[in-house]
């Protein structure tokens, strides 16, 4: 029964439509690994800050196992509709699904936190875009998971409530910021997740977890109802078991969203429909800069190898160069800060989220503020709006603006020569729990292969390619031109299809 | 610019500019901390970057507008739903101006 949970979308949707097995049943075992087996399944809605059964991983902040219940039997009365008077499956194309959603996405009625001590207590009246798209496919959404506190992090322990913990090594980081997400997909804890990205906060995660994290393109997913973050960069982004189940989550979750004046009006290719098992006739870069001295030895060993296996598949592997790689770690630690300082001013102890009240009005904020952010946050908002402060904005946050550009030119003109990029997604596998809290350059370090992409605003994704010596995941990025998301996945998918490194999982009780 | 380490004064400014109030060692802490990653950026002045516009923003859309029509929204209630002082369909906040007299 077990092994239900460790399915992928693609094959619970072929159990749920024949009637193998049901929504509830599904959802039942989904929710067993998390809780632990019972007879009873809780009625309120558990919040894990030391409630739910899971600590060992400890993926989720909130779980709502009665919600899910109620989605599933909802899910099961429609799936018997369909095989007794037929339908339109391609109606509700995440039929019966149960998902998990990280903490900074909206969920009506259900908690966000945002991994904050200053969101707590937050619950949203409405749900985002993407959340919504996914009830509307079907989809049963278990709860929300883990993240950095706002998404500022790469290993989920500046969440505010506890650290996720990687399922491949207890004793080790899950990566982050959507480290939740990452690990609930890894552990058996949910079939499929949604997270966000802005550095790398999907693709990082899912290379230390050893599953498959997608990162659309900037503008691809709507953000309504995402926590904003930085909002030049964020985007929503999808971590699953295979690369085929990455495109049907962005199917579901993208396209135009009047709601968000930064989604963009373009048609949403059938991404499933362009996949393939091989690669002919297609040319990949592989970018020298992403090869540099500090990458873990395994690391590199492992996605050279499978630049190798993309040959055998036919794929042109050439070697090609983006200069400005380098400046991209500087470059996105004075823009992403900037924007963290103008975002996070709405915390205001006002209108909703903590309030610590103070002699007058502007001791109010900056008590409520000095309380309610934890370190890594305010770290930020001092960066922040020091680069943006008269007489250090040109120096900083310009010049950074402008390094952007040249960023942004160098995968444009390489990808105008090659169809998409591979390279690794993290510079060393997991690491362990505590080791860089103290040094925020080392942490900042574990996302210097995935910010370029990230401040280019382009599509990516991250798959399994191996272990290290530790049986530790390891991670290949595959980046694409704008919208070109089905080269992407078509590339990952070739891969993937070729090796057997996603069907590997961690040895959990 | 070369490296420099910011000044405790510098920290307490950039605090009242961001509205947070900060303990004694986490000024120390960002003190710190902030100088080394501004040292850190300081890479970025050997780029030439002259006549190199600046990206703010990734795409070219521009002026998004809907038209002037009423759409659902929030009710008074949902909308206040998570404040901490509510009055009526108000949020409470503390006095701005001093009662004459």
């Amino acid at each position: 029964m077990s092994d239900l949970a460790h399915l992928t979308i693609q094959e619970a949707q072929v159990l749920l439509s024949r009637g193998d097995v049901s929504s509830v049943e599904l959802t039942h075992v989904v929710l067993d690994r998390i809780l632990g087996p019972s007879d009873t399944v809780p009625t309120a809605e558990l919040r894990a800050i030391g409630a739910v059964g899971d600590d060992q991983i400890k993926a989720y902040l909130t779980l709502a196992p009665e919600w899910a219940l109620e989605q599933a039997a909802e899910s099961d009365r429609r799936l018997v509709g369909l095989r007794r008077v037929g339908g339109d499956e391609k109606l509700w194309p995440l039929l019966g699904i149960p998902l998990a959603v990280k903490d900074v996405i909206c969920v009506e009625g259900l908690a966000a936190t945002c991994g904050s001590r200053m969101l707590e207590h937050y619950v949203p009246p409405f749900s985002a875009t993407a959340v919504e798209r996914l009830r509307a496919a079907g989809a049963v959404i278990l709860g929300k998971t883990n993240t950095d506190e706002f998404a500022m992090g790469s290993s989920t322990e500046n969440s505010a409530f506890f650290a996720t913990r990687n399922p491949w090594d207890l004793e080790r980081v899950p990566g982050g910021s959507s480290g939740g997400s990452a690990a609930a997909v890894a552990a058996g804890m949910a079939l499929g997740a949604l997270g966000s990205d802005t550095g790398g906060s999907v693709r990082q995660p899912a290379a230390l977890c050893g599953v498959v994290g997608l990162k659309p393109t900037y503008g691809r997913v709507s953000r309504w109802g995402l926590v904003a973050f930085a909002s030049s960069l964020d985007q929503i982004g999808c971590l699953t078991r295979t690369v085929l189940d990455a495109a049907l989550l962005l199917h579901v979750i993208a396209g135009h969203d009047p709601r968000d004046a930064t989604s963009l009006d373009v048609s949403v290719p059938d991404y499933a429909a362009s996949l393939r098992d091989d690669v002919r006739g297609m040319r990949i870069g592989v970018p020298m800069e992403y090869f540099f001295e500090g990458i873990q030895p395994e690391v590199e060993g492992a996605v050279r190898a499978a630049l190798d296996v993309l040959g055998d598949l036919g794929a042109e592997i050439v070697e090609v160069s983006l200069p400005h790689t380098v400046y991209a770690f500087p470059t996105y630690y004075l823009v992403a800060p900037a924007e963290v300082s103008a975002n996070l001013a709405r915390y205001d102890g006002l209108r909703y989220g903590l309030s610590v009240p103070g002699a007058d009005l502007g001791d109010t904020y900056r008590q409520t503020r000095g309380q309610g952010f934890g370190p890594e946050v305010k770290r930020r908002i001092m960066l922040g709006t020091y680069v943006l402060s008269a007489g250090y904005y040109d120096a900083y946050y310009l010049k950074a603006s402008q390094v952007r550009t040249l960023i942004r030119r160098d995968f444009e003109q390489t990808l105008e020569a090659c169809d998409v990029l591979a390279a690794p997604t993290t510079p060393t596998t997991a690491f362990r729990l505590g080791e860089r809290v103290d040094d925020p350059l080392q942490m900042y370090a574990a996302d210097v292969c995935t910010l370029p992409l990230s401040l280019a605003g382009l599509p990516g994704i991250s798959v399994p390619c191996g272990f290290d010596k530790q049986r530790l995941p390891i991670g290949l990025q595959i980046m694409g031109a704008a919208l070109d998301e089905s080269s992407v996945l078509r590339v990952a998918h070739a891969y993937e299809q070729a090796t057997e490194w996603h069907r590997q999982r961690p040895d959990l009780n | 610019m070369s490296a420099m380490r910011l000044t405790l004064a510098q920290v307490e400014h950039v605090a009242h500019l961001a509205q947070l109030a900060l303990g004694d060692e986490e000024k120390e802490l960002y003190r710190e901390q902030l100088s080394s990653i501004l040292a850190y950026a300081t890479a970025l002045q050997q780029v030439d970057t002259e006549a190199i516009p600046p990206t703010s923003a990734i795409l070219s859309l521009e002026n998004i507008l809907r038209d002037d029509e009423i759409q659902n929204s929030l009710s008074p209630a949902d909308a206040l739903a998570n404040a901490p002082a509510v009055e009526d369909v108000c949020f409470c906040v503390p006095a701005m101006l001093e009662r004459e007299g």
